[in-house]
């Protein structure tokens, strides 16, 4: 549209100009918006509307995978079954193990489509979970941006990361799940709320609730203070975690002992109420007659009792909170000081290693790959072993691959000999000074203490004494060769037949002048 | 028992690198590991028997436990040539390069920012396609700087070890079939897939599904030690090149 001419205005414009003057001024106050307030309030819906994101991945790509079997799924709910499962599952030091959550939500999947049940369920289950997982380190697809404003009321782009479960570490060594704030602020509905206030806001309306009877509704209530009580053991436990790794970042003297204070007032606080709601409904059930208010009553009471012993399960940790904190102290104080600078992988290794021409590059590339294989892996995992033995023989490919060879330099066999007989062998026959018969030989390595059968391949290394391969001998520069001679005698020994070679030590004698070597 | 007998009894537990001492707080391993930090005497007891091995304590962690190295000429060290038969003999170094490389871009990949190397409590998650993918795209960049930079990069003909490090790993294919329809070894993405089964041998990371060419998480463990090579050892080989000169190589002279 081009722009309203004011020095000569047609009959049209002016019409248009007379109906817009009845609408709000279109000079919008553009302060109402840049405000610290409603910057604030728009980047916290934008960042809680981005919570949901996964979740609409999954129900849009639902169609895409598994050839479609799984349409029927409803996959916002069962991701909410997910971030439920693993929140409830939460306590102070572990978190959800997996394979629970993935058996709730195959349970739950199989629901909502009775076809998918055993593996296809738990297919669907497992792709759900993964799908609510953030920490990869590739491409985030757990990423969002929006805008602030900043002092001078520019517009700055933010980027915001989003998680809803997260893995981590248990100290025995497992692998459990955790869902995020973020995640529990989505999952029970009360996005953009400051934690403080929503506990109070609950205290106050179940009082009310209690007071009019409403059972039902204050079961509701009760189970979201029992989020708060989830909220408030995972805020202390990141607490520890960073003093683990900074005792210093930690603000140990004011923040954290507030904090420990207001989440004892909140579980003080749960138990009184909760201890109302339970004899109240209590009450109603024993009273009851019908039975569908009796079941009733009673799933509330189960579901009460869960969040009674999960704000106990707060209470205990937060009187042992601050031995846990002396722990950590100690735990940090006991690790040296950062001894190793924290690099930037790509930059300051990975780029120039590819840089390098590989000459240069393999020898730190080998090296980093030994470090990373713990000593003596060939030897300790014989699995591994047994598999490389094992093995059928590689293609010896092209860059290609297509062309294959097969590769026969390493098949691998048990040596007949071990070690020790070799080395026992070998001296039976270095000792050899003069003229021996092989029969004199055999009679001394049998008398040997020595390991294994000696006498077998003392025998079988006098055979290589007819041919030694003297050019070979002589080219590798051996000072003395042992020639066997077959002069007709024959041998007469229990285990072996055939001649009773003459093993004669020879030496080798260098001519400097011709090059040559020849035999004294 | 004397001092000499826990010494080794910690070797053996670092030998087994699957094994934590996290799960029990009071058991044997866990003992040791507690005397190690805070005995000075036993500490060097430990590292002497340890130096006669040819091996050496990267860390000590009261969850993760004892990681130690072997010495290159230890009876414990394996390197790139047992560990992948086809680079024993010396002319495929090419192919040695892109085996250590995986390790590497797996390691960054888990630890794209520094501080993720002190974060205790991060589990990182990597795939076979996305170190694949990663690794790709570095050469590609790679690439395309030297051809902005009119570099010339191929080496003589008869220097093949002149080779830049980016085009051994970018000349292989990403994947290709058999005859027999088995994974062929020699591709990109046999050669990642290789190096994370490895790492779960070696108490690294764990298998989570057959997702996107293999889907891993990065242990503790793993943390720990890259943290300590890539500051240390790593780094100190990477300033290394620099000073050797990576420009004195006649492949860098400019074209044109």
């Amino acid at each position: 549209m081009g722009e309203v001419s004011v020095s000569a205005p047609g009959a049209e414009d002016r019409q248009q100009w007379m109906a817009a003057a009845d609408l709000p001024s279109r000079d919008l106050n553009l302060s109402a918006f840049t405000s610290s307030v409603a910057a604030d309030s728009l980047s916290r819906r934008v960042k809680a509307l981005a919570c949901t994101a996964p979740l609409h991945s999954l129900e849009t790509n639902k169609v895409r995978v598994a050839d479609g079997r799984w349409v029927q799924l409803n996959c916002w709910e069962l991701a909410f079954v997910a971030i439920d499962g693993v929140a409830v599952a939460m306590d102070f030091d572990t978190g959800a193990s997996y394979y629970a959550i993935v058996d709730l939500i195959a349970r739950q999947a199989a629901r909502q489509d009775p076809s998918l049940n055993g593996d296809e369920g738990r297919a669907a289950a497992t792709w759900v979970v993964e799908g609510l997982i953030s920490g990869r380190g590739g491409d985030e697809p757990f990423h969002a941006a929006y805008g602030r404003w900043d002092d001078e009321g520019t517009y700055v782009h933010r980027g915001f990361h989003i998680e809803l479960l997260t893995e981590h570490a248990g100290v025995d060594g497992s692998i459990y799940l955790r869902a995020s704030d973020q995640a529990i602020n989505v999952l029970i509905g009360a996005l953009d709320t400051d934690i403080e206030s929503a506990a109070e806001a609950v205290d106050a309306k179940m009082d009310s609730l209690v007071r009019r009877g409403l059972w039902s509704e204050a079961v509701l209530t009760a189970e979201h203070a029992r989020y708060r009580s989830i909220q408030y053991a995972e805020m202390l436990r990141r607490e520890i975690v960073a003093t683990r790794q900074n005792v210093a970042e930690v603000d140990w003297v004011e923040r954290v002992p507030a904090l420990i204070e207001r989440a004892l007032d909140h579980v003080l606080g749960r138990f009184r109420t909760e201890r109302a709601i339970i004899g109240n409904v209590t009450r109603s059930r024993d009273e009851a007659t019908e039975p569908s208010l009796r079941a009733k009553a009673s799933q509330m009471l189960v579901l009460l009792k869960d969040c009674q012993l999960r704000h106990e399960a707060l209470q205990r940790k937060l009187i042992g909170v601050r031995e846990e904190f002396r722990e950590a102290t100690r735990y940090q104080l006991a690790r040296p000081p950062a001894r190793v600078a924290l690099v930037d992988i790509e930059r300051q290794i990975l780029l120039p290693l590819l840089e390098a021409p590989i000459s240069d590059s393999v020898h730190p590339l080998d090296r980093l790959f030994s470090r990373l294989t713990a000593p003596a892996a060939l030897v300790a995992d014989l699995d591994r072993l047994v598999e490389l033995l094992c093995e059928p023989p590689r293609d010896d490919g092209t860059d290609d691959g297509d062309l294959t060879a097969p590769d026969l330099t390493d098949m691998r066999r048990d040596p007949r000999f071990d070690d020790a007989t070799w080395d026992a062998a070998e001296a039976v026959l270095a000792d050899v000074d003069r003229a021996t018969r092989l029969s004199a030989l055999l009679a001394r390595s049998e008398s040997a203490l020595a390991p294994g059968d000696v006498t077998h391949l003392v025998a079988l290394l006098a055979i290589r004494t007819v041919d030694p391969g003297l050019g070979h001998r002589i080219a590798a520069g051996d000072e003395s060769v042992l020639l066997g001679v077959d002069d007709g005698a024959v041998l007469e020994h229990p285990r072996f037949a055939g001649s009773d070679l003459l093993l004669v030590p020879a030496r080798v004698q260098r001519v400097q002048a011709e090059k040559q070597a020849v035999l004294a | 028992m004397s001092d000499g007998s826990d010494a080794g009894r910690l070797l053996a537990y670092a030998m087994r690198p699957k094994l934590t001492p996290g799960g029990e707080p009071t058991g044997d391993y866990s003992g040791l590991v507690a005397r190690y930090g805070a005995e000075a005497a036993f500490t060097r007891v430990v590292e002497e028997v340890a130096e006669g091995l040819g091996l050496w304590f990267l860390a000590v962690d009261p969850i993760v436990g004892a990681v130690a190295c072997a010495e290159e000429d230890s009876t414990f060290a394996m390197g790139l040539r047992d560990y992948a038969r086809q680079t024993r003999t010396e002319s495929r170094v090419d192919l040695r390069v892109a085996h250590g490389l995986a390790f590497l871009a797996i390691a960054r990949l888990c630890y794209p920012q520094p501080n993720h190397l002190e974060a205790i409590d991060r589990i990182a998650r990597v795939t076979v396609n996305d170190v694949e993918d990663y690794l790709r795209r570095l050469c590609a960049r790679l690439d395309e700087r030297a051809a902005a930079d009119n570099l010339e990069v191929d080496p003589p003909i008869d220097q093949p070890l002149l080779e830049r490090t980016w085009r051994a790993f970018q000349r292989r294919g990403s994947v290709a079939r058999t005859d027999d329809a088995r994974r062929n070894s020699y591709t990109t993405v046999a050669i990642v897939a290789k190096a994370l089964t490895w790492l779960v041998d070696q108490g690294l990371t764990q298998k989570v599904s057959e997702d996107e060419g293999g889907t891993y998480r990065a242990l503790p463990r793993f943390r720990i030690l890259v943290r300590e090579l890539s500051g240390g050892e790593l780094y100190a080989d990477v300033l290394r090149l620099d000073e050797t000169g990576r420009g004195e190589a006649p492949a860098t002279g400019r074209a044109g």
